[in-house]
């Protein structure tokens, strides 16, 4: 993560206002200072950007998603809700879907909550995030075949990744694979660095 | 940008990674000891115990200072039964933690398995009084045997928190356990085993509840060897083998705990029960003062103390016992007055003032259902009584809360056995000469019959009878045929009765047949006094011409006796006797009997008076020859006669149980000397001998021999039966 992202996209913004029309327009310019900020932890200013986007141009689907995702960052997720109900279901995307999995996450369906990250994963295979809360998910609802799949999906793309690791040995031992997890839980205790 | 679940069960919010290393979100990450406490927990649950344990102790090279890791590594020592390393593990991690740590709790509830009570009650009365250090001191206190104090401290929870069901549970297991409430037939509170040994172990707990000792034994056998460290086998295999008798081997196992756990509770408590078990009473009290010099206050140890120094024969010393836990303020109350009536009926007991031991003890098991001892001595009572139906019945009620309890077993199923018909056969000799001639004769009976218990308490027997009956040194042989009657028992706890007939016909026609019999009733006026009023006909045939004239004599008699002190014993008689032939005579005798030494080897000093007053004497008729043909009055006629003996009596019982109705064992002999008002000085021998054999056969055998210038005498019984 840069600092200098923000900076950026305020010296862009800052400009455009200032200087001769350019081929970075004030709708692109404002998105990214969003972005910006977002990616900085900014949440608060961050929505507020893009709210003025959407107030430029209520239609712009790409930004009411993102700012739906803010949203449910800044829990606020009846708002997001809200927000991604305007968008016609084909348009989601894959970060759509995700977002609304998240919101039935925070709602407690776990089903929906499935349904929208597999819908997600369709669209994006390779999001291995999304692909780890789909596994989660999956454990809670004691699929445990299921989850024990992802995980291993995941751990052949991320094989160095301990945390993951351990999340996997824990579902093993769920899953009542005791002698698996115990192999798993030890690959991750290597003798600790003096 | 992709957004991750702040994993937290249940609370899943989309978060952004922000410079993780991981895929996981931190919120789900898991920290290294974290992960070796899981993999610990996972290698539990495949049984991998040593594989657990070698990864904490890996984990605390790694951190020693880890209070975490070392609690469970205690944690998993103590539930293989390794209470050693357990407990010093325990106290590495605990040192320092506050007392209300819920560490402690946990180390208290493994101590109170160990047996290790005082160190579990120690550390929970130290800890704040909160009900799960409650429930768990109540548990503790519950297993020490101190079950008046676990129900009061579950009765205090109960007022508090009416709803507590979890304690309403403990609260009945206590008082399941005190005997209050009845056992539940099959009732197990195990839990399911932690380890393939804690497996073994349940098994033989089951085996031993159902009165399979050696079962249970065999089954702890092979963790001799594959478990050696498994503290609770260790401690019942000690307590089975005390229980079944084998004491050098239970000895041996409380010496190995002793060297691995100094200062066990149950260990100690094991080692004072079973070397009383043993009659090894000195060194058992011994046992018993080391337990109290730990804990002076600790009310099971007082109380077993005061038990065992009064089967110890060692009165004073149990009365003392007994009163320091009655005296004691801080003492529960009811567990104060169960020690006050219990010291009272063992001193009534002791004294041989058993109506009143038994009005004690209905006392003490209404207070006290549970109390076991309570239930044998009134078992015990109840037989000296004569009672043996209710004896039963107490010991009925003792298995119910024991079904281990050994000597209740032998003594019910004797009791058992002792209310079936039996087969009898005796044989009777008597030898006498003297007094001029009117002591010759030499007399034999031979009884072949049997016997039908009623109710336990009640006989009726019936015999066939054979007599040879043989006057001036045995000339001439008289042979008798005839059967004999006999009843009797306990109708009540003070009122007993007894009567008997026989017919005896000779087969020499001048000898007219003879009828003989009588009855009596007993008394006892509140062990003050027993009263006994009979009246028998007898026959006296002393010799040749009072077997021609077939003299009999009826037998007013009253006896009293009394027993004010264990040690002292007064008897006296009055018998007034009317002969056939009309004579009269005065027959009164007292004993004064001093108890020397107290069983199982009593020594009796016994001093007798005997004071005789016939109003006829005998008038020989001779001859002209000189020729005795006939005596008129043909018996010893003493005329204000005196005569005082001093005697000492030795029993040794031999019995492998001492209480009644267990199978008998022992010997007796007495010699006897004195002198009377014709300076005819007397000395006697007489010994007998008793013995239970296989359950079902009694033999008994008695002789007696008295020399003195005057009279010389020698008798001899025996006899033998078999109950079916």
């Amino acid at each position: 993560m840069t600092p200098l992202r923000p900076l950026l996209g305020f010296l862009l913004l800052a400009g455009h206002a200032l200087a001769a029309p350019s081929a970075i327009d004030d709708a692109t310019a404002r998105r990214e200072l969003a972005r910006a900020l977002r990616d900085d932890g900014q949440i608060a200013s961050a929505i507020a950007e893009y709210r003025k986007l959407l107030a430029t141009d209520p239609q712009d689907t790409a930004t009411t998603i993102e700012l739906a995702e803010v949203l449910l960052w800044n829990k606020e997720p009846a708002e997001s809700a809200r927000l991604l109900a305007t968008v016609p279901p084909a348009k989601l995307g894959a970060t759509g879907q995700r977002v609304l999995g998240a919101i039935a996450l925070d709602q407690g369906k776990f089903a929906a909550a499935e349904d929208h990250f597999a819908k997600a994963l369709a669209l994006a295979p390779e999001d291995d995030h999304t692909r780890f809360d789909y596994a989660q998910v999956l454990t809670w609802q004691k699929k445990f075949p299921a989850a024990l799949a992802e995980y291993q999906r995941l751990l052949e793309r991320h094989p160095n990744d301990i945390q993951l690791r351990r999340n996997y040995a824990q579902v093993l031992g769920w899953a009542g694979q005791r002698n698996a997890a115990i192999e798993q839980w030890r690959l991750t205790l290597t003798p600790a660095k003096p | 940008m992709t957004g991750r679940l702040l994993a937290a069960f249940g609370c899943l919010i989309l978060a952004p990674a922000f410079g993780s290393e991981s895929l996981v979100p931190r919120a789900a990450w898991i920290d290294r000891d974290t992960a070796r406490l899981a993999l610990v927990d996972t290698l539990r649950a495949a049984g991998e115990m040593t594989a657990a344990e070698n990864e904490l102790r890996a984990g605390l090279r790694e951190k020693p200072a880890d209070t975490r890791l070392r609690l469970r590594l205690a944690d998993l020592l103590a539930s293989r039964g390794h209470a050693a390393g357990s407990r010093a593990e325990f106290d590495r991690a605990l040192a320092g933690l506050p007392s209300a740590d819920p560490a402690w709790l946990a180390y208290a509830a493994r101590l109170d398995e160990w047996g290790e009570y005082r160190r579990a009650e120690q550390i929970l009365r130290a800890a704040p009084s909160d009900r799960a250090h409650l429930r768990l001191l109540a548990a503790t206190l519950a297993g020490a045997q101190q079950f008046e104090e676990a129900a009061a401290i579950q009765r205090q929870i109960l007022l508090d928190h009416p709803g507590d069901t979890a304690t309403r549970r403990d609260l009945e297991t206590t008082l399941r356990q005190a005997g209050e409430l009845p056992r539940l037939p099959n009732a197990s509170s195990q839990a399911a085993p932690q380890n393939p040994s804690e497996a073994r172990l349940q098994r033989a707990n089951t085996l031993a509840a159902a009165g399979d000792l050696p079962g249970a034994l065999a089954e702890l056998e092979p963790l001799r060897r594959n478990d050696p460290e498994f503290l609770p086998a260790v401690l019942r295999r000690a307590e089975l083998l005390a229980a079944t008798r084998q004491f050098p081997a239970a000895f041996a196992e409380l010496d190995a705990i002793d060297a691995t756990m100094p200062g066990n509770t149950k260990a100690a408590f094991t080692r004072a029960r079973a070397l009383s078990w043993n009659r090894d009473y000195a060194a058992s009290l011994a046992a018993y003062d080391a337990i109290l010099a730990e804990n002076p206050s600790d009310p099971t140890a007082r109380l077993e103390k005061a038990r065992v120094a009064a089967w110890a024969k060692r009165q004073s010393l149990s009365q003392r016992a007994y009163r320091a836990l009655w005296d004691d303020p801080q003492a529960n109350p009811r567990r104060r007055e169960a020690a006050r009536l219990e010291a009272r009926a063992k001193q009534q007991a002791w004294d041989r003032h058993f109506l009143r031991a038994t009005r004690t003890l209905r006392e003490l098991t209404t207070l006290q259902a549970g109390n076991q001892e309570a239930w044998f001595d009134f078992a015990q009572s109840q037989a000296a009584l004569g009672l043996t139906d209710r004896s039963a019945q107490a010991y009925d009620s003792l298995l119910t809360l024991d079904p281990l309890h050994r000597m209740a077993g032998v003594g019910r199923a004797q009791a058992a056995i002792n209310a079936r018909p039996a087969a009898i056969g005796s044989y009777w000799y008597w030898d006498e000469k003297g007094t001029g001639r009117l002591s010759d004769i030499t007399r034999q009976r031979i009884r072949a019959g049997g016997e039908i218990p009623v109710d336990s308490r009640f006989y009726v027997r019936a015999f066939s009878e054979s007599w040879i009956e043989q006057p001036d040194d045995g000339v001439e042989s008289f042979f008798a045929q005839g059967f004999a009657l006999e009843a009797g028992g306990a109708i009540n706890e003070w009122l007993s009765a007894s009567a008997h007939y026989a017919f005896k016909a000779y087969t020499d026609p001048a000898l007219a047949p003879t009828n003989t019999g009588g009855a009596d009733v007993s008394v006892n006026l509140d062990d003050y006094a027993t009263l006994t009023l009979g009246y028998a006909r007898e026959d006296e045939i002393h010799n040749r011409f009072s077997l021609f004239q077939g003299t009999q004599a009826d037998n007013f008699a009253l006896e009293a006796r009394s027993v004010p002190l264990r040690q002292l014993e007064l008897t006296t008689k009055f018998v007034l006797r009317r002969y056939t032939d009309a004579n009269w005579q005065q027959d009164v005798k007292a004993d004064i009997g001093i108890l020397l030494l107290d069983h199982p080897h009593s020594l009796k000093l016994v001093f007798t008076g005997q004071y005789l007053n016939t109003e006829h004497q005998s008038i020989f008729l001779t001859d002209a020859a000189g020729q005795t043909t006939d005596v008129i009055h043909p018996y010893w006629t003493p005329r204000t006669y005196f005569r005082g003996l001093i005697g000492l009596e030795w029993r040794q019982d031999l019995a492998r149980d001492f209480f009644a109705g267990a199978p008998r064992h022992y010997y007796g002999l007495v010699v006897r000397g004195g002198t009377d008002t014709t300076r005819n000085n007397s000395i006697s021998f007489a010994a007998e001998y008793l013995i239970d054999l296989a359950e079902r056969w009694t033999f008994q055998a008695q002789i007696g021999v008295e020399r003195s210038p005057q009279w010389n005498g020698a008798s001899a019984f025996s006899s033998l039966s078999y109950r079916f």
